[in-house]
Formats: C-alpha cells, structure tokens, sequence
C-alpha cells in the first residue's frame, strides 16, 4: 500500500506542473522563497544566539549557553510537529467519505500506515524551518563534520517522526477507550484529545516560564558550575535526545552522541511495534466513527435551538452575518486550526515573556525598549496565519454552495462586507487579547499601549481586508483545501505583501515610539486606510462580474 | 414568464449554447430533454445569473437579468442538481436562511415550515445538520426552500435525482401544483418519463441547440407518430440533428 501511495504521490507531483506550467513553477519558488525567509530568519537568530554564548571565555556559559539554545528550539520543534500531527490525525483518520472505498477492500489495514505518512509528512515544514537551521547555523558555529551533521539530522529525524507518532498513537488510545465504553461520538475524542495538547502546552509553557534561571544557569556557583544540572532540568522531556545528540557532537563526544541517537532509534522502534499491535483495531474505530456519519449522536427529548432563533436578522447582510459565524463555529475542523494557531501565539507569549525575564540577569541579551516594536510584528504575524487559514481561502471554500448565494437577489457586495464584518471582529479581538498578554506582563505606559493597540486594531483591520479581497479576486472552485488554497499563487503574493506590510508597520512604529515621531503614525494609517478602500473595490467589483461554473 | 433572446454562452473557444430563442408562459411546466453535455445546465445558470451570457438576453416578467438581476433573482428560485449546503447547518435552519434572503418575515416562514416539512414527512429529522442528511434529504429540503418564499419561476435542474419513488412522486406533483396556482417550472432532465408525464412543453437540446420545442402531442405529429413516447421523439429528434 505504502509503495503505491508513493508512485501515487510522485504521479502527482509531475501531474502538477503539467498544465499552467509557468504559474506552477513561479508558485513553487515563491513557495520555496518564503520557507526560505522564514527559515533564513530562524537561522539568523540561532546564530546569534550561539555566537554570543561564544563571546565570553567562560567554558560553562560555552557549553550551557548553546544546549540551551538546542533544548529549546528542539522542544519548540517537538510540540509543533506533535500538535500539527494531532491535527491532521484527527481530521482525516476515521473521516470516511474519502477513503471509503479502501476501508471496504482486504487492504483496509494500509491506511492507518498510509495515514501516518501524511501526518509526520504534514509537519515537515516544522523540520524545515526550526530544525534544519538550528542545525546550520550549529555546524557553522562549532564546525561540524560532515558526518556529525548528518547523525544530527537523522536525531532530529527520529524525533520527529516519534513526536508525529506519539500524536497518532494517543489519537489511536483513546479511540480504543471510548470504542470500550460504546461512545461514537468523534466531538468527544476531539475533546480529549484537545483537553492533552492543551495540558501539554500548559505544562510545557509552565516549564519554562518558572524555570529558574540563576539557579540553572548557576549564578552563585560561578566558580565551579556543573553543566550535567542543567541537563537534568531538561531531561522530561524527548527533544532532551536530539538535543544531548548535537551538544555531544558540539563536545567532540561522538560515542555519547550516537548513544542518543541509539536511544531514538531504540524509542522509534518500540512505538512502531506498539502500532502495528494496534493495527488490527483501526477498522474497528473506523466503522464506529462512521455511524451517523462520522457524528453519531442520541436523540435529545429537548430540541435544539435553531441558526434563527432570538432575534431574526433585519437584512440579508445580517443573515449572511449569522450565518457565517455559525456555519464557522459548528466546525470541528475550523476550531482544532484556530485552537492550533492559538496556542502557537500561546507559546510566543512564553518566549516574549521569557526574553523579558532574560533582560534582568545579564547586559548582553537586553532588549529593552525594542521589545515594544518586537511585540508589533510577533501578533501581526500571527494574525496574517489566521488570515491565511480561514480569511483568504473563504470564498473559495464556498465552491460547492456558491449556487445558494449566487441564486438570491442579494448584492455580493453584502456578501463581502458580511464576512469582512465577522472576520475582522473576531482577528480585532484576538489582536488585541494578544496584545493584553504582552501588556501586562511587561508593565507598559498607558500611552504605550494605547498607541499599540490602535495600531495592531488598523493593522488588523487591513490585513484581513487585503486577504479577503485577493481572495475574492482569485476565487479558486477546484479545491476547498484551506492549505493548497494559501499556497496558490494569489495566497503567496498575500503572504510576502503581507510580510512586508508587516515590516513597514513595524518601522513605522518603531519611528513613533523611539522618537515620538507622529508623522510616521499618520503615514501608517493613510496607507492602511488606502488599501482597505482599494481592495475593498477591487474585491467587490470582482465578485460582481463572477461566473459560477 | 420566461423569455430567452438569441441567447449564446462561449467558454473559451467552445461555444455551450448555440442562438437559442425561448418562450415559457405562465403556469407551464417546462422540460429541457438533451444528452450529456448538450449545455441544459448553462442555461439554467444564464436564466439565473449565475453565468453571464456571451450574448443574447433572458428576460423574466419583461426585466432583464443582466440589467436588473436583484429584481428578477426575487422572482426564481434554484433547486441545483447536487444539492450540496453548508455541513453544518440544521435543514430547518437552511429553511430559514433562505427565507430570510428573500426578504421573508420571521413569523411567516415558521408558520409555512411545518407544512413544508410535512409533504416529505421531514418532521422530526429537521433539526440534525446537513452533513447527516442522506442525498434525497438534501435535496428534499432544497426543493421545499425553493416552494418557501413563493416564486413566480422555479428553475430546476434534474428534480428527481437520488429521490425514491414515493418521494419523486411527490416533488413532481408539489412542482405541477405550483403550476397550476400560477407559478412557472423549466425544468431539466434525463427521466423522460417524468417529463413526458409532467410537462406541458417539451424542448429538446443538441449540442447547444434547441432543435425542437413544443407540447408532447405536437412533437408527435412533428415525427408522425401518434403514439410515440418522449423517449422515441428524443431519439428521432437527436438522431437527425
């Protein structure tokens, strides 16, 4: 099974840039442009951050500095694939429509091990963008060998590919309890299994933040530090294995380095044989995730409330309104992506709050006042992946019910101005309630965080406007695929005009507060304001002269 | 009703529908007959606006779609062949969406959904999302959220399809009654028993083209056939064509 999803996926490959080859080429390199410059960027703040544990002739803060740096970036690495992995399982193991046909062949079996090739697979861009250039900007410092990178990457390999299945396996567990205890309903494995990444994160997030640093980094004990401390502290966790791989490499210990490697070798493999004992219970799980079409519920005596119950929408813009936000909250999909994108901003509180606790212990590492301008494009950036997901791909996603809105005599400008309404209210909440996370902690002036929110609230209000309208002007009816929809052409251009929007903001503001320079906020916000009414048009206009083949 | 004028649709190079002239009067039931790809559902999107056409002009009750869509989209309602709606909407709320973009009161669609609910005998079932709902449910509930907000023109596109017998029967019969109280069906389809039942005018389409157009009984004559069924006629017509 393995071996034809293979040929499949090369068929498909080459199949892509069949047609439209110049526009699939471009898209390829803009797509590989922008892993690019996000992993370029990665890189660029590893080695920094491995260079100035250089700087000072100290042989701990040398060799700490550094397993630090891997410990982090690796468990960052860990949890994303872990929770990107949970995902995909979630969504697409037990859904039946599209793999029916082979649950009903002898080969059923296969696409538990087809399925999890696309989940370690769908968490490669993690790999891409954290790992392989942590491991770069490593090799470049410290000079690796050839050999000892390669041995480093494959200890990042096997933890991935561990993380990736240690994902799916609890997935698998508690599938197998609720098959026990006779529950079909797929809402209440998506709650459990939400209910552990959720508790992984706090814990994780817990973990760091509390993580004491002058007792770990040994503040009082400068004369003789013991190193082995500090990797105790980090040993709970799995990325402890790749990362003690590469500080061993980093040491020139290379039989303690392939010891780790040894032991993800040793850890992958007991949990390959934990799977394939839990192989023969898939179809088991599968066909009782299918009663009631993948949503077996019991009937309640009491009836539910309906979309239109309490107050009735006034005008057909209100009813498209309502209708939006709830066809939006029904999804199980819809939800486990925002709650993904949420815990990633989640994740970067810790590391904004963690940077803040660095600027007390030593001169070098102190951002200061930067950090207010740091804090700007962190939240946007965020916010643009929202779009990203759920803004831009919007009309699109529409292609099998576009006939219901086409047919109605409602101007499609309402149907626009609905969903910028309902997309733009909830990323404003969400910048802002960011915003408050940093704020807070961080003790900023009234002035400060006033400014920085209006800011982030025009920013906001911009960016889903620009990702709304490009997505209205580049509807796509081949696919409803959120992710190969943001990767088209049109997504990509929205990503980089979005980036260096991003960036122009940033500057601008960092003009204001570093130098009270106002003129530089009202520039902002002419150029925000001229964009929303540009593409507001050009979206509208675009929509209106639409075909619904 | 339904006045189609010289009407051509091009995608590309391929040219859909070829000159076509039509007329659908008042309370007639009218069936587009033609094979696959012979352009019944482009014109179906033209007269709804959901295609523009390349050429020509459709007017309803004498407005044009292409001058005042809003007017005439108020007076049509679409029941697709796939009747694909959001996942996770209720069929009563689908109900009442509908009603409410066509400018519907809140009191007067709850008090005209039980009896719609009633003709398929949906009740109880109305308030569970669409993704549970089995094909000839869906499309139940797109049929009766077209009968909802009172069209003058239903335009429908394969009424039948993924309906059992006993539920066919009825949507057939709730689409001849609407004609009979005044309202007006162009209808598609490949079940040429129901159109041959069913319709009061009858068009058949080749490529693109309508090359005949008229009441059952008058294309028999046209083949010289009394007695010949619609299928015989639909063969005859196209074989010449």
């Amino acid at each position: 099974m393995l071996k034809e999803f293979f040929k499949y996926q090369k068929r498909k490959f080459l199949r892509y840039f069949q047609d439209n080859k110049v526009a699939r080429i471009s898209v390829t390199i803009l797509m590989l442009a922008l892993i690019a410059l996000i992993a370029g960027a990665v890189f660029y703040v590893a080695k920094l951050g491995l260079v100035f544990t250089q700087t000072e002739k100290d042989i701990f803060m040398n060799q700490v500095g550094p397993l630090y740096i891997y410990e982090i970036f690796l468990l960052i690495t860990g949890f994303l694939i872990f929770l990107s992995s949970t995902i995909f399982a979630l969504v697409n193991f037990f859904k039946g429509n599209k793999d029916s046909w082979i649950m009903a062949s002898p080969k059923y079996r296969g696409m538990l091990w087809v399925n999890s090739f696309k989940a370690i697979n769908s968490s490669t861009w993690v790999i891409l963008i954290i790992s392989i250039p942590l491991l770069i900007a490593t090799g470049q410092v410290f000079n690796f060998s050839l050999l000892a990178i390669f041995l480093s990457v494959l200890a990042v390999l096997f933890f991935a590919v561990i993380c990736s299945l240690l994902a799916i396996m609890s997935i698998f567990l508690f599938s197998i309890a609720l098959n026990f205890l006779k529950i079909k309903n797929f809402k209440v494995l998506a709650f459990l299994v939400s209910a552990v990444v959720i508790s992984i994160a706090i814990f994780l997030w817990q973990k760091i933040i509390n993580m004491n640093l002058e007792k770990v980094f040994q503040v009082d004990n400068i004369v003789n530090p013991s190193s082995s401390l500090f990797a105790k502290y980090f040993s709970i966790f799995p990325s402890h294995y790749p990362a003690m791989t590469i500080f061993n490499f980093q040491l020139g210990d290379n039989f303690s380095a392939i010891k780790y490697i040894s032991i993800l070798l040793l850890a992958l493999f007991v949990i390959v044989l934990i799977f394939k004992l839990l192989e023969s219970k898939f179809l088991c799980i599968w066909q009782n995730f299918q009663e009631g079409s993948f949503e077996a519920k019991k009937e309640k005596k009491k009836s539910k409330k309906h979309l239109f119950e309490g107050s009735f929408p006034k005008s057909a813009e209100a009813v498209i309104y309502k209708k939006e936000l709830l066809t939006s909250l029904r999804s199980s999909k819809n939800f486990l992506w925002f709650l993904f994108l949420a815990i990633l901003l989640f994740a970067q509180v810790g590391v904004i709050t963690l940077l803040d606790k660095y600027s007390n212990i030593g001169d070098g590492f102190v951002l200061g006042d930067n950090m207010t301008a740091l804090q700007l494009p962190i939240v946007l950036f965020f916010i643009t992946a929202f779009i990203v997901r759920f803004v831009f791909p919007s009309f699109s996603q529409e292609s099998n019910t576009s006939w219901i809105m086409g047919s109605a005599p409602i101007k499609m400008s309402k149907v626009f101005l609905s969903k910028y309404k309902l997309f733009a209210l909830v990323l404003v909440i969400l910048g802002v309630l960011s915003l408050l996370l940093y704020i807070i902690p961080l003790g900023m002036s009234l002035y400060l965080s006033i400014v920085l929110s209006l800011v982030v609230i025009i920013a906001v209000l911009t960016l889903t406007m620009f990702g709304l309208a490009l997505g209205a002007m580049y509807i796509n009816f081949e696919s409803n695929d959120p992710n190969e929809l943001s990767t088209s052409a049109p997504g990509i251009s929205f990503m980089i005009s979005a980036l260096v929007y991003i960036a122009l903001v940033t500057y601008l503001f960092y003009l204001n507060v570093s130098g009270s320079n106002y003129l530089s906020l009202f520039l902002f916000v002419i150029i925000s304001i001229f964009i929303i009414i540009i593409f507001k048009r050009l979206a509208i206009k675009s929509l209106e002269k639409m075909e619904y083949y | 009703m339904l006045e189609i004028k010289n009407l051509n649709k091009k995608f590309a190079n391929f040219l859909a529908v070829k000159d076509l002239n039509l007329k659908v009067n008042e309370g007639e039931l009218f069936s587009l007959i033609g094979p696959n790809g012979s352009g019944k559902t482009t014109i179906i999107k033209n007269i709804l606006g959901l295609l523009r056409p390349s050429s020509g002009d459709i007017l309803i009750n004498g407005e044009s779609i292409k001058d005042s869509p809003i007017k005439v989209k108020e007076q049509l309602a679409y029941i697709p062949d796939e009747p694909k709606i959001w996942n996770h909407i209720t069929g009563e709320e689908f109900l009442y969406f509908s009603g409410a973009l066509y400018g519907m009161k809140k009191e007067d669609i709850s008090k005209k959904i039980p009896e719609l609910l009633a003709h398929f005998n949906l009740k109880g079932i109305e308030k569970k999302y669409f993704e549970n709902y089995s094909r000839g449910n869906k499309q139940k509930f797109s049929i009766l959220a077209a009968l909802l907000h009172n069209p003058k023109l239903i335009l429908v596109d394969e009424p039948i399809v993924g309906l059992d017998p006993e539920s066919a029967e009825i949507a057939m019969n709730l689409l001849h009654k609407f004609t009979k109280s005044g309202g007006t069906v162009f209808m598609t389809t490949h079940t040429l028993p129901v159109a041959q039942k069913y319709s009061s005018k009858i068009g058949i389409l080749h490529q693109g083209e309508l090359i005949a157009t008229n009441t059952l009984d008058n294309l028999r004559k046209e083949i010289k056939s009394d007695s010949a069924s619609l299928s015989e006629i639909y063969f005859n017509f196209t074989k010449h064509a």
